[in-house]
C-alpha cells in the first residue's frame, strides 16, 4: 500500500457504499459533517450524521420563481442541484455575539464574545458554491487588507483575532449531474468544472445496476482520509466520463450572463428606464440576499437585558433592499426600490469588479428561483442592454 | 496713488466684462459715488426705484420691515457686489428696503438714465438685462437652497 | 495490472482555502473602548461637545485621528453611531460634537460627566493634509459641517506659514446656531503677515441682534481667485450644499480633483465590511468620508445612489 500523500492527484472508483465510509471515517477524525438534508419541501445544509440523511431518490425543478423537489428515477444521493441554503450558513452564521459588557453603576466593560467553531467537513459542494466561498473568502481579504488603525497599530485590549483560529472545513466536492433551468455558472466561468480548493471531488455514476463514485483527491488532508477507504483503482475512461459530463452540463445552460465591461457597463445605465420596470415587479423583500452566496451586508443589534445591566453586541445578516440598510438622520438614502434593486444588481454584478476584482455573482441562479415573482437578473442585464425607453 | 474714477471702477468690475468702451463711459455718465452712515436707508420699499447700487467698501442689506419683530435682514452685500433691479421692470418700485449695515461707499447708477439707454439702443439693453438676469439667478438660486433649511434638524420630516 | 489514472495538469497536492470561517475572530473589531466624559459643553440648543478621556490607561486608548477622520461612539444598551472628531487634546482625550438627531445622538448629548461612553476608531480618510502646504486653502463650512474641519483648521492656524492665502468661510442656520463661536472670532481677531486669513460667517436667517452677514454660505466663496491652479478647497456641511459649493469653486476654476468633501452615510462597522454605508463603487467609511470631488463629482448626481 502507497503512503496516503501518494494518492493526491489520483483518481479512484467506489461503490456508493463507501459514501458512508467516508462520512463515518470524517465524523472519527472530529469533524461536524455538513451535508444536504430533505427538509420540509426543499434541500438544506443541515448537520448529517450517516449517509441515510442524504436526499437519496429526490430532484429538484427550478425556474423563475419556482422550486419543486421532486423523486427521480433512480437513487441519485446528490440528483438535486442546490437549495435555497448556501455554506455561507455555516462559514458566517446568520447571527453571532460580538460581546458583552456588564454595568457597575456609571461604569461598565465591555468583553469579547469567545465563539467555539467546530471543525466542519461540507459534503456535497458544487462548483459554484466552491466559487462562492472564494469570493466571500476575497471580500474578507480586501475588508482587512484595509481595517486600518485600531486593529494594526495596537496590540493591546484584544486587538489580535482570538487564539485558535479555526481549521478550514473539509471540501467534499459533487460534480453536478446536470443543470437547474436557473443555472448559468459556465458563462461566469465558475463552474461545472471545479476549480481549486476542494479536498475531495466526488462524481456520481449510476449505471443500470452499478451505483459508484468517481473520487478524486486533491488534497493531503483528503489522501488522508481517502486512504481509509476501500478505494478500487480507476480506468482511462472514469476521467473521460468526468469530462464528458461536464460538458454536457454545461451545454444544457440556456441562461446565460455576459457582459464584457462589467463596471463602466453599470456605471453608464444608472439612470436606465429598466430600472422603473424592475421596480413594478420586485417587491423588496430581501430573498435574493438572503439565498446569494456571496452577499455579505451586515448590520449589528445592540441589545440589553430587563435590568439594563448587561448589554450586548449581535452580528446579523442585513440586506440592501431593507429602507433601513441606507438611514441617515431624516431619512433613507434609497427611499425607493428602483434605487435598491439597482444597488444590488450594479454592486453584485459591476461595481463588485472594483471594489474585489470580480463579480460578486457566480451563476448559482438562486436568486432567480427564490424570487416570489421571479425576477431574473440574466433576463434584467438584457433589457438593460436596450437603449433606454 | 491716482483715484480712481467712476469709469475705471466700472470697467473694471467683472459685471460689466465684454460691454463697449462708450457704453462703459456712458453708465460712468450715469453713475455718481457716494459714502453713508451704518443705518442709512439707501432706497425704502415701496418708493420709486430709479437706481442701483455698485458697492466699493462696507456692507448694505436687503431689509423688510416684519410686524411684531421689526426689520429683518434678508441678505447682505458688501464689496463688489451689485444691489437693485427694481429699476429694470415696471412699476419700477423697490420691493425691499436697502440700508447700510455699516458705513459704505458705493457707486449708485441712475436706472432712469440707463434705461432710457438701453430703451433706445435693444443690443445694449439686452446685454445689459442679460448680466443682470445672469444675477438674479444666481440670487435666486442662493434664495432656493435657503429655502431648504438644510441645516435644520430634519427628525420631524421622518 | 490496472494503473491508477492520474489527473492531466494536477500533479501537486492543492492547499485548503484560508480564512473561510468568520464564525469566529470578529468580535474584537467591534469592541469599544471605554472612555470617560472629562467635560460636556453646549454649543448650540441641540448640540454638545464632549470631551472623552481613556478610562485605563493611554495603553487602552484608540489611534490619535486626522483631521477628518471619525471614531464609533457608544452609548451602553442605546446603540453606537459614527461622530466626526473634532479635536485632539493634549493628553490624548477627543472632542466630539454631536448634535441631537436619534436616539444614540440624544443619549450621547444628555451623557453625564463621569459616565462612559465606547469609542473605537479611527477610521476613514481624512483630509488631504499631506497636499495643503504651500497652497491657498479656501475651507467651507455648513453647519456642523465645521465639527470635522476644526480640526484642520486648527492645524492650519498652528502652522500658518506653511500656506498662502487662507479663506474660511462658515454658514450656519441662525446666529444661535453657530457652532464654536467664541473659537471662530478668536480666528477672526488673528493677526496675519503673511498672505490672507480671511474667516467670514453667514446666517441663513439673522435675528435682531446679529450684525454679520446674512445669505447662503457659497455667497461667501471669493468672487474670482488669481491662482486657482494653486488653491485647494475642502468643503463639509449638507449634500446638496456642497454640490453647489464645488460646482461654484469650479467655475473659480479650482480642478475638481483640488475640491474635497465629507460624504455622510449609514454605517455600522466603520471597516468596510457591513456594506451600509456604500455608494457605488466607495465604502464611505473606509474610502471616504473624504473624497475628492473628480471622484464623485458624477455620482452625486444620481438621485438615491
Amino acid at each position: 500500500m502507497s503512503s496516503a500523500s501518494d494518492l493526491v492527484g489520483s483518481c479512484f472508483r467506489v461503490s456508493s457504499d463507501v459514501l458512508g465510509l467516508l462520512i463515518r471515517a470524517l465524523k472519527d477524525d472530529g469533524y461536524m459533517t455538513i451535508g444536504p438534508r430533505k427538509v420540509a419541501e426543499s434541500i438544506q445544509l443541515e448537520v448529517i450524521d450517516s449517509v441515510d440523511d442524504l436526499p437519496r431518490g429526490w430532484g429538484d425543478q427550478q425556474d423563475a420563481g419556482s422550486y419543486r423537489l421532486v423523486r427521480r428515477s433512480d437513487s441519485a444521493y446528490f440528483g438535486y442541484n442546490l437549495g435555497a441554503d448556501s455554506w455561507k450558513k455555516w462559514l458566517d452564521p446568520r447571527r453571532k455575539l460580538l460581546w458583552r459588557a456588564k454595568r457597575d453603576g456609571e461604569s461598565w466593560e465591555a468583553e469579547q464574545s469567545q465563539m467555539q467553531v467546530p471543525r466542519m467537513a461540507f459534503i456535497g459542494v458544487r462548483a459554484c458554491e466552491l466559487a462562492a466561498i472564494k469570493v466571500q473568502l476575497r471580500v474578507r481579504e480586501v475588508t482587512q487588507a484595509h481595517s486600518s488603525s485600531p486593529d494594526a497599530q495596537s496590540s493591546t485590549l484584544s486587538a489580535e483575532a482570538p487564539a485558535g483560529v479555526p481549521e478550514e472545513p473539509f471540501l467534499v466536492g459533487i460534480n453536478c449531474s446536470q443543470a437547474a433551468a436557473t443555472c448559468f455558472c459556465s458563462s461566469m466561468h465558475t463552474g461545472p468544472a471545479f476549480g481549486s480548493g476542494c479536498d475531495l471531488v466526488l462524481t456520481e455514476v449510476i449505471n443500470d445496476d452499478n451505483h459508484n463514485f468517481l473520487i478524486q483527491i486533491r488534497t493531503k488532508r483528503g489522501a488522508i482520509i481517502s486512504s481509509k477507504l476501500p478505494l478500487l483503482p480507476s480506468i482511462e475512461d472514469d476521467l473521460a466520463h468526468i469530462d464528458r459530463q461536464i460538458a454536457r452540463v454545461s451545454d444544457s445552460q440556456s441562461r446565460q450572463l455576459n457582459i464584457s465591461n462589467p463596471a463602466e457597463f453599470f456605471s453608464r445605465r444608472l439612470e436606465h428606464s429598466h430600472w422603473d420596470d424592475v421596480a413594478t415587479r420586485c417587491l423588496s423583500c430581501a430573498n435574493c440576499t438572503l439565498v446569494c452566496p456571496t452577499c455579505f451586508c451586515s448590520t449589528v443589534e445592540d441589545t440589553t437585558d430587563v435590568k439594563n445591566a448587561v448589554a450586548e453586541r449581535w452580528l446579523r445578516w442585513d440586506s440592501c433592499f431593507h429602507l433601513d440598510f441606507s438611514f441617515i438622520h431624516g431619512g433613507s438614502v434609497r427611499s425607493s426600490t428602483r434605487s435598491r434593486y439597482r444597488q444590488w444588481l450594479t454592486h453584485k454584478l459591476g461595481t463588485w469588479h472594483e471594489q474585489f476584482g470580480s463579480s460578486g455573482c457566480v451563476g448559482c441562479g438562486r436568486c432567480i428561483a427564490w424570487c416570489p415573482v421571479g425576477i431574473d437578473l440574466t433576463a434584467e442585464v438584457k433589457s438593460l442592454s436596450q437603449p433606454t425607453q | 496713488m491716482t483715484l480712481r474714477t467712476i469709469d475705471d471702477q466700472i470697467a473694471d468690475h467683472p459685471f460689466f466684462a465684454g460691454l463697449g468702451s462708450d457704453f462703459l463711459h456712458f453708465i460712468a455718465g450715469c453713475g455718481r459715488n457716494r459714502y453713508v452712515e451704518g443705518g442709512e436707508y439707501l432706497a425704502h420699499e415701496g418708493d420709486d426705484a430709479n437706481a442701483f447700487f455698485l458697492i466699493r467698501i462696507g456692507k448694505i442689506s436687503i431689509e423688510t420691515n416684519v410686524p411684531g419683530r421689526g426689520p429683518v435682514v434678508l441678505e447682505t452685500f458688501g464689496a463688489g457686489d451689485i444691489a437693485g433691479w427694481s429699476w429694470i421692470c415696471p412699476p419700477y418700485k423697490w420691493a425691499f428696503d436697502v440700508v447700510a449695515r455699516e458705513a459704505a461707499s458705493f457707486i449708485e447708477i441712475n436706472g432712469l438714465c440707463l434705461r432710457g439707454k438701453c430703451e433706445a439702443d435693444p443690443v445694449l439693453g439686452y446685454a445689459v438685462l442679460k448680466r443682470f438676469a445672469g444675477m438674479m439667478s444666481e440670487r435666486l438660486r442662493d434664495t432656493r437652497l435657503r429655502l431648504l433649511d438644510l441645516y435644520g434638524n430634519d427628525r420631524k420630516r421622518s | 495490472m490496472v494503473t491508477i489514472a492520474k489527473e492531466v495538469n494536477f500533479s501537486q497536492a492543492e492547499v485548503p482555502l484560508k480564512g473561510t470561517v468568520v464564525g469566529a475572530g470578529d468580535g474584537h473589531r467591534y469592541l469599544p473602548r471605554a472612555y470617560i466624559v472629562s467635560a460636556r459643553k453646549r454649543e448650540a440648543a441641540d448640540t454638545v461637545t464632549l470631551t472623552l478621556k481613556p478610562k485605563d490607561s493611554i495603553t487602552d486608548a484608540c489611534p490619535l485621528p486626522e483631521p477628518g477622520q471619525f471614531n464609533m461612539l457608544y452609548v451602553f444598551a442605546v446603540g453606537e453611531i459614527p461622530v466626526s472628531v473634532c479635536g485632539v487634546e493634549s493628553d490624548g482625550a477627543f472632542r466630539h460634537t454631536i448634535r441631537r438627531v436619534g436616539a444614540v445622538s440624544a443619549a450621547l448629548c444628555d451623557s453625564k460627566v463621569g459616565s462612559t461612553v465606547g469609542v473605537r476608531g479611527a477610521y476613514g480618510v481624512g483630509w488631504p493634509v499631506a497636499r495643503m502646504k504651500q497652497r491657498s486653502l479656501i475651507i467651507l463650512a455648513g453647519g456642523l459641517g465645521l465639527a470635522p474641519l476644526r480640526m484642520l483648521i486648527l492645524q492650519v492656524v498652528r502652522s500658518r506659514v506653511d500656506f498662502a492665502d487662507i479663506t474660511i468661510c462658515i454658514g450656519a442656520r441662525t446666529p444661535s446656531d453657530v457652532p464654536f463661536l467664541r473659537e471662530i472670532r478668536s480666528w477672526q481677531r488673528l493677526k496675519c503677515d503673511a498672505g490672507l486669513f480671511d474667516v467670514r460667517l453667514i446666517v441663513d436667517r439673522a435675528d435682531r441682534d446679529w450684525r454679520g452677514e446674512v445669505g447662503v454660505v457659497t455667497a461667501l466663496l471669493p468672487r474670482s481667485l488669481t491662482a486657482p491652479e494653486l488653491s485647494l478647497a475642502m468643503i463639509c456641511g449638507p449634500e446638496v450644499m456642497m454640490r453647489h459649493a464645488a460646482s461654484g469653486l469650479v467655475r473659480l476654476g479650482l480642478s475638481r480633483s483640488d475640491i474635497y468633501l465629507s460624504l455622510e452615510r449609514n454605517m455600522k462597522c466603520a471597516f468596510g465590511q457591513c456594506g451600509h454605508c456604500q455608494f457605488n463603487r466607495y465604502f464611505v467609511c473606509r474610502d471616504g468620508p473624504i473624497f475628492s470631488f473628480e471622484k464623485v463629482a458624477s455620482l452625486l448626481n444620481v438621485k438615491d445612489l
